[in-house]
């Protein structure tokens, strides 16, 4: 239970600039989830976090305490990795003791917290068995109740639900939300799977080759990209973006293109003013909505539209964007506030 | 085409396959028993020879069946002389294996975890040491032996032995290390273990079956060694030292018994980590 402060931090490994520069401040008991593709950084930052990595420069304070230089094991942290590394010698039971053994808790005090934890994380009826007899997802619930037993002031996760299946996956989801929602622990969460972000953070900070182009509520990142790669990033299909060399209204200063949700647009069969003649490459139909690729003067974007609206490949359809949800983007890829 | 021929001429086909699949499989058998029986064919004619009595060895036809006399074995154990090489040859491998697994321990989890300048070098050095063929090195390293008061010492002696098997054990037990996920270091660590903590109470338990299989290899690698013993120990020799002189001029029953005995301990250790050298090298064995 306490703040993480990131200043400045950057690294490399050899030619590479892993980390350029990132500055986070994360609030006591949030939940941030550090989005990107692999190769982003992501991980490394949560590392130096950790303490597994050594940054270059920059300070980590958790707290009030700066614990740039510290061992990981003075940093009052815990971790879950994404292969879950559960100790193959030793017992669930020892497994979980093992953080509070090392601090050299009461036999008590260690009995009590293995025992909860292992409840809350519903395994407490392997504490006997060895990690060669669990499944993947009890390993995984093995290494969260391993790293809640420490009482930690932070929780690190590097992808920890990458290695479960797709269904385990959604599962194991809802319950970690709702185990860490509960144990108030300030948590860093690494993932490059959008919705999983989406779905856990109070705020997520979305990772670019070393920087970080935007740390905000996941509604803002949705709603108002703070870059063209964000708006690229978040969202399945991705949000488009339109050069306006043709008539999109009014269009301010500096503005490159034009960043629309696809399901932003009113949509018509007939022609009307201000709307654009668009023709349909592909549908695709999702159940819920049906998704068109469309081109327009050369320029391919998607857009989702109700299933009433019967259309076939090759057929034109009329849309426009709507004005409070048109977010423009300068030559960079920055947005136009 | 009717459907019969059309029958028949699948059922050929599936037959002419069978034939070579069973040509294949009798070629692969054949050639298996072949190597194993080069193996073992030798073996037991000593064992079968040194547990015959002289009569039956010098005489015609030759016996393929034990016949569990045990007067050489117990003749070539009571001459004079071995006992004590056998027990200078244990104390030599004993000091061996200790001073090869001690040095070879850490090596190896340097090579297996750190990145350091020259790693793919030392790696290199490593398997050079052993390019210098025994003969080379026995004599210099007498004279150096001599001046240093290491000569006709079993610890001096121990000391070229480790230089042998030092390489095996840094390679070894390095292969063992990165078979260890780090992931599972890190998390020892950031579970509040330092760097030794971690390693012992995480990295040896996990490795120790193939420390000891790697350390039985070094001791192994000193009980068999004739050459260096042979040059380096006078007085203190090892079985293979004594064996050498005194056995070229005895009687071929003990000469067997002598072989047996010499082969016993290496067999006994294929026996005990032969599933460590399997997965060490790659071989699925489950």
């Amino acid at each position: 239970m306490t703040t993480i402060t990131v200043e400045n931090i950057k690294k490399s490994f050899g030619d590479a600039d892993i980390l350029k520069s990132v500055s986070l401040d994360i609030k006591d008991q949030e939940f941030t989830v550090l989005l990107g593709p692999s190769g982003c950084g992501k991980s490394t930052l949560l590392r130096i976090i950790a303490g597994l990595e050594t940054q270059d420069s920059g300070t980590i304070k958790i707290g009030d305490r700066v614990v740039s230089h510290l061992p990981p094991r003075e940093r009052n942290v815990a971790m879950v990795f994404q292969n879950y590394a559960v100790f193959p010698h030793m017992t669930v039971f020892e497994n979980i003791a093992f953080g509070l053994r090392m601090k050299k808790a009461p036999e008590k005090k260690i009995k009590e917290n293995v025992e909860r934890t292992a409840a809350l994380m519903h395994i407490d009826h392997l504490l006997k068995r060895y990690s060669g007899q669990l499944s993947g997802g009890q390993r995984q619930r093995v290494a969260v109740a391993r790293a809640l037993a420490v009482e930690p002031d932070v929780l690190l996760m590097d992808e920890p639900l990458s290695n479960l299946d797709a269904l385990l996956r959604l599962q194991m989801r809802a319950e970690l939300k709702s185990v860490l929602e509960a144990s108030k622990t300030t948590t860093v969460y690494v993932t490059h799977d959008q919705v999983e972000a989406m779905s856990l953070a109070d705020r997520i900070a979305v990772m670019n080759s070393g920087r970080i182009d935007q740390y905000d509520f996941p509604d803002e990142i949705y709603n108002n990209p703070a870059t063209e790669y964000v708006g690229s990033f978040i969202g399945n299909p991705p949000m488009n973006f339109i050069s306006p060399d043709f008539q999109v209204g009014t269009v301010p200063n500096g503005a490159f293109q034009l960043g629309i949700r696809p399901e932003d647009f009113h949509i018509s069969k007939e022609q009307r003013d201000n709307y654009w003649p668009i023709t349909v490459l592909t549908r695709e139909k999702l159940g819920s909505h049906q998704q068109l690729s469309a081109e327009l003067n050369g320029q391919l974007f998607r857009v989702n539209i109700p299933n009433e609206i019967e259309i076939e490949s090759g057929n034109t359809l009329y849309l426009m964007p709507k004005e409070d949800k048109k977010r423009w983007y300068t030559e960079g890829g920055k947005i136009i506030l | 085409m009717s459907d019969l021929s059309y029958d028949e001429i699948l059922e050929k086909e599936v037959r002419e396959v069978n034939r070579k699949k069973k040509m294949w499989r009798w070629l692969f058998l054949s050639s298996v028993a072949f190597l194993v029986s080069w193996i073992l064919f030798p073996i037991y004619l000593l064992v079968v020879n040194s547990l015959s009595s002289a009569d039956v060895i010098n005489g015609f036809p030759k016996n393929f069946w034990p016949a569990f006399d045990m007067e050489s074995l117990h003749f070539f154990v009571n001459y004079y002389g071995v006992l004590g090489a056998l027990k200078n040859s244990l104390i030599a491998a004993l000091f061996t294996m200790v001073i090869a697994i001690g040095l070879g321990t850490p090596a190896g989890y340097a090579l297996a975890r750190f990145d350091f300048r020259g790693k793919e070098t030392f790696r290199m050095l490593i398997l050079l040491t052993r390019a210098f063929p025994m003969p080379l090195l026995a004599l210099p390293l007498a004279v150096i032996f001599i001046n240093v008061g290491l000569d006709d010492s079993l610890f001096g002696l121990s000391l070229v032995h480790t230089a042998l098997a030092l390489p095996f054990s840094v390679l070894i037990t390095s292969s063992l290390f990165l078979g260890i996920p780090v992931e599972l270091e890190e998390a020892a660590w950031v579970l509040g273990c330092n760097r030794w903590q971690a390693f012992m109470k995480v990295v040896m338990p996990l490795a120790l079956p193939g420390l000891t299989a790697s350390a039985v290899f070094a001791f192994v690698i000193s009980w068999n060694e004739v050459f260096a013993a042979a040059v380096l120990t006078v007085n203190n020799q090892t079985l293979t030292a004594f064996l050498v002189q005194s056995l070229s001029t005895s009687p071929v029953e003990v000469k067997f018994a002598g072989g047996l005995i010499l082969i016993l301990p290496a067999i006994l250790f294929l026996f005990v980590v032969r599933k460590y050298l399997f997965s060490m090298w790659g071989i699925a064995n489950r």
